[in-house]
């Protein structure tokens, strides 16, 4: 196809005349047709350009229209199908200045004088042509390319290949926010967005902050975003009147992102750690940022994506630290409740001991205290019945109640036997009960043993005799009474004694029986319905603390009692384990000793008893225990229902 | 024979012979034994009825040999031979269930402390007496040296004679 070439002239002379001048400069690349009036070529212009094949060049002459040649032109201007076109005014330099206001508005392209040289028509084409073709008609090049300026097209191809590779990158740019940001480290994406910023809003105002400032408080309404680009930030919340810190490692570089993207109140508040430099930004700044940059949205997105992330591991984080915390805080409780029980159980046990402590303090005062007394009744007792006897002594009528008073003691009698004699005396001699109770009481069992003792009042009447019997067998009963209750408080004081004694006392020769039968004494009155066997054998004494031993049988023998509801068999052996050591065994038959209590006798906080005061008691085992190895012995137990026995070794040269 | 029985259970002699011995003035008017364990006192109380002697008055320790005294004494409320029995725990040992078992189940009427005085004794015993025989109606004739409450005296020759 060849370029269309419009020309509109009144003189067909120089309307062939130009014909044939581009003919030769296009070498017949160009179709030339002629119009003598502007209506026949605007017609012919606007139908070429409606079927896309709009004219390369419209030359105006003078024309008889009305508004001639620059009419035409003014015409033409106003097609928007023609604006591609290049126009030629052809005028002499005197008309053209008339067509300033064309040249102003950039109607005409060109201007050819009618006396046009060949030369001047040629620079004229082809700067109109090369215009043309490069930019609406390049499909013209082969037909046109004799008169084209090629350095214009090569001008233009470099132009349009430095566009091309700029776009390119631009391109790649792009892909590469989206695609190989996540291949960019933090600081990286983070540079890469903060220098996009400073490129689209012409590098925006830094702000400053020092140490301990609040660069935005929890609660306030979302309006800009902080970039850290230098010093350290922490996220903290108030929290029942507490700054607690949320985020200082993981806060990142972005400052409230999240409350701006979901537009929420600000959530954290910040503060400046350090001197903190930071790029504040509205939101209208990062919209129209966002806008103009694809680049910067994908950046946006990975860092919002980062910092989520990285606020999602401290949130698991100080999740795990709170579960483990609470886990730490509920074992200590755990601990201090099982502390302060066995504070308090230790603390009962102290009172219970400072108790024990107390009732052998008071123990042993008593029995210093009650040692006299009963030494001076003893010995008065004794005293009286010397005396009563060297006075009846003096008096023939009193030989019945000396002979009672210095003659041996009656054997002991059961009380039914003495009814029985007393009964049969009664009938005998034909007295009354009582009366014939006095005589069994004086130790005279029948009419045979009080009439040998009437001999010795031949004088005397028979209720006379018997009321002497009586009185100086009461007497005698009285005095030998006092005698053995008065031996027996002097037993109990002596073993209280020893008992009580202090632990710093040094080691004494020790008599393990006599240790042993203190004891039983002692716990006579609990014994009342015990059976005790005992088989002691032929032990040596040994260096020891007697006190501290009888604790430990007080407590076994206790124990044991206690097993058997204070009736049964308590067996006591004593033997030689073998020539080094003593064994003294105490053996019940009572209920036995549980499996899960057994296991824990010997702990100090461990008593089966709920509390209870007893002689001896509280924390008997684990003490009886302490005493024992003291001792360089050995406490060790079987137990099964209906037989429990205690052993203890002691070694013979302890 | 008829006679009110006063019936003391002790296992300790010389406790049971002082007892006895403080008891020495009731003798003339009243039937006296002593038992050293509840089985002994079983077999004095079998030995009373067989002789037609009335338990009146038991005095008993608590810590005996074999049956405790208040158990003893809780047989005894029980049982229907001895209606208006008075009963004494004499006792330095009782604690304090034992004490209200004693009073809730033994229909116990006096308590009395080891060691105790022999007037307290006394006096006890005078009392006890007394109401057990306004109580069971008896003729209080024969009495009237030891007991000296003038109730007893508006009741001569009413109840029933046992001498």
């Amino acid at each position: 196809m060849s370029a269309l070439v419009l020309c509109a002239h009144r003189d067909p002379g120089t309307a062939g005349k130009l014909r044939d001048a581009i003919t030769a400069a296009t070498h017949g690349g160009a179709d030339f047709e002629h119009f003598t009036t502007a209506g026949t070529l605007l017609a012919r212009a606007t139908a070429a350009a409606a079927s896309h094949h709009e004219p390369a060049l419209i030359f105006c002459g003078p024309v008889d229209d009305d508004g001639g040649a620059t009419g035409l032109l003014h015409r033409l201007h106003q097609q928007p199908a023609l604006r591609a076109s290049r126009k030629i005014l052809i005028a002499t330099r005197q008309e053209a200045a008339g067509a300033s206001e064309l040249l102003r508005l950039g109607a005409v392209h060109g201007l050819l004088d009618p006396d046009f040289s060949e030369t001047d028509l040629h620079q004229l084409l082809r700067h109109l042509l090369t215009d043309f073709v490069l930019h609406s008609a390049p499909h013209l090049i082969d037909e046109l390319h004799p008169i084209l300026d090629l350095r214009e097209f090569a001008a233009a191809f470099t132009s349009a290949r430095a566009r091309l590779t700029k776009l390119n990158e631009r391109i790649g740019q792009v892909e590469r926010s989206v695609i190989g940001a996540d291949l960019m480290t933090d600081d990286q994406v983070e540079s890469a967005m903060i220098s996009e910023f400073d490129r689209l809003l012409e590098n925006p105002e830094r702000s400053s902050y020092e140490p301990g400032e609040i660069l935005v408080r929890e609660g306030e309404d979302p309006g800009s975003i902080w970039i850290i680009l230098s010093g350290q930030v922490k996220l903290f919340r108030s929290i029942e009147g507490e700054d607690l810190t949320f985020h200082s490692e993981s806060a990142g570089r972005i400052v409230g992102l999240m409350s701006l993207s979901l537009q929420n109140p600000i959530f954290f508040s910040c503060r400046a750690v350090n001197a903190v430099t930071a790029l504040r930004l509205s939101r209208a700044q990062i919209t129209d940022a966002i806008h103009r940059s694809p680049v910067l949205s994908n950046y946006l997105i990975t860092v919002i994506l980062r910092s989520m992330a990285r606020r999602n591991r401290r949130a698991a984080q100080l999740l795990t630290q709170v579960r483990t915390l609470n886990k730490r805080l509920s074992s200590q409780r755990d601990e201090l409740s099982a502390a302060l029980d066995e504070l308090r159980e230790t603390q009962r046990q102290l009172i219970e001991s400072a108790k024990m402590a107390t009732l052998g303090n008071l123990a042993a005062g008593m029995a210093h205290e009650l040692n006299n007394p009963v030494a001076a009744i003893l010995s008065a007792s004794g005293h009286l019945g010397e005396d009563l006897t060297t006075l009846l002594a003096t008096s023939p009528d009193f030989t019945i109640a000396h002979h009672l008073l210095t003659r041996p003691a009656p054997a002991a009698l059961a009380t039914r036997e003495e009814r029985q004699l007393r009964d049969e005396l009664a009938a005998t001699l034909a007295i009354t009960s009582p009366r014939a109770a006095r005589l069994i009481a004086a130790g005279i069992y029948d009419a045979s043993a009080f009439r040998e003792i009437s001999q010795l009042a031949p004088a005397a009447t028979r209720d006379a005799i018997i009321d002497q019997i009586d009185r100086a067998g009461q007497i005698a009963a009285a005095l030998r009474n006092i005698q053995n209750c008065g031996t027996r408080i002097a037993a109990l004081v002596r073993s209280l004694k020893t008992h009580a004694r202090q632990d710093d006392v040094p080691r004494e020769t020790t008599d393990i029986h006599t240790t042993l039968e203190d004891v039983l004494l002692i716990l006579a009155n609990k014994l009342k319905n015990i059976t005790v066997l005992k088989e002691y054998g032929t032990l040596p004494h040994i260096q020891a603390h007697p006190g501290q031993l009888q604790q430990v049988w007080t407590n076994l023998i206790t124990n044991a009692i206690q097993a058997m509801d204070e009736s049964g068999t308590l067996a006591i052996r004593t033997t030689m384990a073998n020539p080094d050591t003593l064994r003294v065994e105490i053996e019940d038959h009572g209920k036995g000793i549980p499996p899960e209590v057994a296991e824990r006798l010997f702990e100090t906080r461990f008593t089966t008893r709920s509390g209870r005061v007893e002689f001896g008691l509280g924390l008997g085992l684990p003490i009886s225990q302490n005493i024992i190895h003291q001792h360089g012995g050995q406490i060790r137990f079987t137990s099964r229902p209906g037989l429990t026995c205690f052993t203890v070794d002691l070694p013979a040269t302890a | 024979m008829n006679r009110i029985a006063i019936l003391t259970v002790e296992d300790e002699s010389e406790v049971r012979q002082a007892i006895e011995r403080d008891l020495e003035s009731f003798a003339t008017a009243f039937r006296v034994e002593t038992a050293a364990d509840v089985a002994d006192a079983r077999e004095v109380i079998a030995t009373l009825a067989a002789q037609s002697d009335t338990l009146g008055l038991i005095i008993s320790d608590h810590r005996l040999p074999g049956t405790s005294g208040v158990d003893f004494l809780t047989e005894l409320e029980a049982d229907p031979q001895h209606p208006g029995l008075r009963k004494i725990l004499l006792t330095g040992q009782a604690d304090q269930a034992d004490t209200i078992r004693a009073i809730n189940s033994g229909g116990l009427n006096r308590y009395i402390a080891k060691p105790w005085s022999a007037d307290e004794l006394r006096t006890i015993v005078t009392t006890q007496l007394t109401e057990f025989i306004l109580e069971r109606d008896i003729d209080p004739m024969p009495y009237l040296g030891v007991l000296t409450d003038p109730r007893l005296l508006t009741r001569i020759g009413r109840g029933p004679h046992i001498d």
